[in-house]
């Protein structure tokens, strides 16, 4: 085990050093820009006098930043180069990155504490394998990061010039936190073995405290610019800003942003984690190892689906956002030429979905005591499917103009009305509330219940799913059918609630009702069907492509605006692409992501690996 | 009575029902709105 | 290394897949290329043609009927709206000031709070507050003209008499909104912010930093008065300095505001 770790270390060291010159050189060119941008004027730049340039010599007054007006011929090109393509992949790519790396210490400093807490060592070990899979990740994402930087620069320098006078100290406080992010990392993980014990070990739990603080402030920051972007704030009628930072950070979307892509970051991360482990499961020679792996992706399924959950909460009051933001936004997103996309994500999602309650379906297979069970699931998969089904169904339909006038008109007679929101919004609730009776099920099927009160506890649980999906349903049906629209998207709000209320009643009955309950048999780790890692991989693929969709959106819903209506797009690629366009950027990018985690997976592996001394070296 | 499975089953349904519709006017209220639609 | 390849071809089937639906699955909808201003050419203007400008904002660039259509019911429908304009004036709810039926389509797309029509406030509003964002300002940007064609469309729309004035170019070039919006833009507050603002250091230096296009004010004040100042910058072309192009722009008269004048001529007269 020392063997290994040094091994590790050494490996690790080489990449260390690399990594603190790259921070430092990112801290370098931020600082250099943010310092030297101010009094470029470029050829082909506005004639009118209205560009603030150099703020006058000896001057105290801080210039005040009006977006400039370009042209075509204002954006640079590398020949064979598609600039938007390009910056697209690699922020893509970077977010991909970022995401996993800022996921991961926070489900590790969870899993460390409940080791620190049950003293079962199996979890500590888990949550080293974990931030171990990370690190190399860290270094992809710091890469990427600069190159998305140097893109921006290169290929839309008075975009970025523009964002660095409203942003640029907050650009350098996100470069100088690197130092910090860094220093927690490695700590974090370098110090696993030696911080161990009594204090010590709460030391390192601190560390990772750190180190999750810091990463969420960094995406915070980030988060502030592209918002910005999409929803400016802090700019005068005229659309000038004049050194209000913090107004221009705290947007409308500022918090739905950092709220979604917090909670998604979990999801993805243990999507990621998962795919590793299904990947590892797979490759396992021994039973002890299947076992060890098929836990690990059991853990890493959890977490993806304990964030899974509200995440299409946290997605929803963001697109509310961008409605009391922008009427005209919210309505292009959802109603105008972006409504299709909705319906490709709403089968990604179903996707997920079903991915993950299939893989809690084949898990009970680990439990003796799961057989009681097996003739539910069909029930619950009729009314996760269904569900899917419904959330997947258009409003609009796909016909040709013969098919429109023999149907008279574009919407389905009895199918139309389920391709509006209510419906969606149900049935995405019956989903969410159907994989958390999966997990119930799970949880039950190797135990049984010894309090006295079981029959009573169960018809409890029942009533209050059934009092629930009958109140998802009459908001859904009759907030959505017979009212109007102030009343169809105010009825949303207790749906969710409802929701939420049996998710934490249920589980909290049930773990009160199954305490001191009896175990049927230890469950059989590794007893597990191999189809049920493809649903792990099938989870870590979609989730990927999902987010890459909604980077093209959260994006793409600018249209031709670099800053929306302040700052408009001049170059050559400003028009808004179809969806099928996009769908093949972001499947490239996914491809393009798959390999570089394939070569992270394997890198984390390739530590452990050591080739005996064949008479290379010099007898000592 | 506790251990009368139907009998807690319709008494938890209706304290249920009622639970659910109590939040449902609320949020509806808080939203300067009511529960039934009156056009 | 068979598990490799075989979740390798896994996920590019569903990455295949989820590509696929996106490409063939779905219509295929182009969205509109980015609007570019359009030069009016008005000089020979006929009513129907008018009107037709008026119909082909309301669908394109006016983006009204991303809200005011028959199926979402976010915004009221508009075609008999110039019908009944006359009666919303003397009900109790209009807060406006319109005082006939045409002000009032004005009014109703410049200050769409002054009547909102029952149902459609913003929510929790009471419907005192309209949801509809500026049509002047931003991406919609519509000119004093192109509203006025709007509402020629309403009119024509209801069935009655159009009683926009047409109007000819000229008109039509003076009442273009600037993209910057500088008619809505907030008074400076010292003249180094005016100096900033207007780029004077592009052509002049001040402090000894600046282009040498036009004279070098550093120390403009020991030479010249206020009132040489004041009618140098909103009457260029009065007096030329010796050796110098006569480039510098006359539009200042126009753009600055009468107080930010006054700051910066005082601060030139300064510069001893």
């Amino acid at each position: 085990m020392c063997g290994l770790l040094t091994r590790c270390v050494a490996l690790h060291r080489g990449f260390a050093r690399w990594r603190w010159a790259l921070s430092g050189l990112v801290a370098l060119a931020l600082a250099a820009l943010v310092l030297g941008a101010p009094g470029e004027v470029q050829a082909g730049a506005s004639d009118t006098a209205v560009e603030a340039t150099q703020p006058v010599a000896g001057s105290l007054a801080p210039a005040v930043i009006a977006p400039p007006e370009l042209t075509a011929a204002d954006y640079p090109s590398i020949t064979g180069v598609n600039s938007r393509v390009t910056v697209w992949l690699v922020a893509q790519l970077h977010l991909w990155f970022a995401a996993f790396v800022l996921a991961v210490p926070i489900f590790v400093f969870i899993i460390e504490a409940i080791g620190m807490k049950t003293r079962d060592k199996r979890y500590d070990d888990m949550a080293y394998e974990f931030i171990k899979i990370s690190i190399t990740a860290y270094s992809l994402t710091a890469i990427l990061g600069g190159l998305l930087l140097f893109s921006l620069i290169v290929l839309y320098p008075h975009l970025f010039s523009y964002l660095s006078r409203v942003f640029g100290e907050s650009m350098f406080y996100y470069a100088l936190l690197f130092f910090a992010e860094s220093a927690a990392l490695y700590l974090y993980y370098y110090g696993w073995q030696w911080l161990q014990g009594g204090f010590r070990k709460w030391l390192h739990l601190t560390v990772g405290l750190v180190l999750n603080a810091v990463g969420t402030t960094l995406m915070f920051l980030a988060n502030g610019w592209v918002t910005f972007m999409m929803s400016p704030a802090g700019l005068d009628p005229a659309g000038m800003f004049a050194g209000d930072t913090w107004a221009a950070m705290h947007n409308y979307l500022w918090n739905p942003i950092n709220l979604h892509r917090f909670i998604a970051n979990i999801a993805y991360g243990g999507s990621i984690v998962g795919a590793y482990a299904a990947f590892r499961f797979l490759s396992a020679t021994r039973p002890e190892e299947r076992a060890h792996y098929d836990w690990m992706g059991y853990n890493a399924n959890f977490i993806a689906i304990l964030a899974l959950l509200p995440l299409p909460f946290a997605g929803y009051y963001l697109a509310a956002e961008i409605y009391a933001y922008s009427q005209q936004m919210g309505i292009t997103l959802m109603g105008g030429i972006f409504a299709w996309l909705f319906i490709i994500q709403a089968v990604l999602i179903g996707t997920l979905f079903l991915s993950a309650n299939y893989y809690l379906w084949c898990g009970m297979g680990r439990s003796d005591g799961a057989v009681r069970y097996n003739r539910y699931i069909k029930y619950l998969a009729i009314a996760i499917i269904g569900s899917f089904l419904v959330w997947f169904t258009p409003h609009t339909l796909v016909l040709t103009n013969e098919e429109l006038k023999a149907l008279g008109g574009p919407y389905h007679k009895y199918l139309g009305p389920l391709g509006i929101m209510p419906a969606k919004n149900t049935a995405v609730n019956v989903m969410i509330l159907f994989t958390a009776l999966s997990f119930l099920f799970y949880r039950r099927s190797n135990r049984i219940a010894t309090v006295a009160w079981v029959k009573a506890g169960n018809a409890a649980q029942l009533a209050l799913y059934t009092a629930g999906i009958a109140n998802l349903l009459f908001l859904g049906i009759y907030h959505g059918y017979f009212t109007n629209t102030v009343y169809k998207v105010a009825a949303s709000i207790p749906q969710v609630m409802t929701t939420l209320i049996i998710i934490v009643v249920s589980i909290t009955l049930d773990s009160v009702m199954y305490r001191g309950a009896r175990e049927v048999a230890p469950l059989n780790w590794g007893r597990v069907p191999n189809r049920a890692q493809y649903a792990l991989f099938l989870l870590a693929v979609a989730f990927t492509w999902l987010m890459g969709l909604m980077g093209y959106i959260r994006s793409g819903i600018r249209q031709h605006w670099h800053v929306t209506d302040v700052f408009r797009d001049a170059s050559p690629d400003a028009y808004t692409p179809t969806l099928g366009y996009a769908a093949n950027v972001v499947s490239m990018g996914t491809v393009l992501f798959m390999v570089l985690v394939i070569f992270v997976f394997w890198l984390s592996q390739v530590s452990s690996r050591k080739t005996p001394n064949d008479g290379f070296w010099k007898a000592p | 009575m506790m251990n009368n499975a139907p009998l807690l089953f319709v008494i938890t349904l209706v304290a249920c029902a009622l639970l659910f519709l109590g939040l449902d006017m609320a949020v509806m209220k808080l939203n300067g709105l009511t529960l039934l639609y009156h056009p | 290394m068979k598990h490799f390849f075989k979740v390798l071809v896994f996920s590019l089937l569903m990455i295949g897949f989820f590509a696929g639906f996106s490409n063939f699955g779905i219509p295929e909808i182009k969205p509109a290329p980015p609007p570019v201003q359009e030069q009016l050419d008005l000089d020979a203007i006929t009513p129907e043609r008018f009107i037709a400008l008026g119909e082909k904002l309301f669908n394109g660039k006016g983006t009204c009927t991303l809200c005011h259509n028959a199926v979402g019911g976010r915004a009221p429908l508009l075609d008999q709206t110039a019908a009944i304009a006359a009666d919303r004036l003397v009900e109790a709810r209009y807060q406006g000031n319109a005082s006939d039926a045409q002000g009032y389509l004005v009014e109703s797309l410049l200050e769409p709070s002054a009547y909102v029509v029952a149902g459609f406030g913003k929510a929790g509003s009471a419907d005192t507050i309209s949801p509809m964002p500026s049509v002047t300002a931003g991406s919609i940007g519509l000119s004093e003209v192109e509203i006025s064609a709007v509402v020629a469309y309403l009119q024509d729309l209801a069935g009655l008499e159009v009683t926009v004035d047409i109007p000819n170019t000229a008109e039509a070039e003076a009442s273009e909104p600037d993209t910057q919006a500088k008619a809505a833009r907030v008074a400076l507050a010292s003249a180094e912010e005016v100096i900033t603002r207007f780029a004077c250091t592009t052509c002049h230096k001040l402090a000894g930093e600046g282009g040498d296009l036009g004279p070098d004010l550093s120390h403009i004040g020991a030479t010249r008065d206020a009132a040489y100042l004041r009618r140098a910058i909103l009457d260029p072309a009065a007096d030329i300095a010796a050796g110098y192009p006569p480039v510098m722009p006359p539009t200042y008269a126009t753009e600055i505001y009468a107080g930010e004048l006054e700051l910066l001529v005082a601060h030139l007269a300064s510069l001893q």
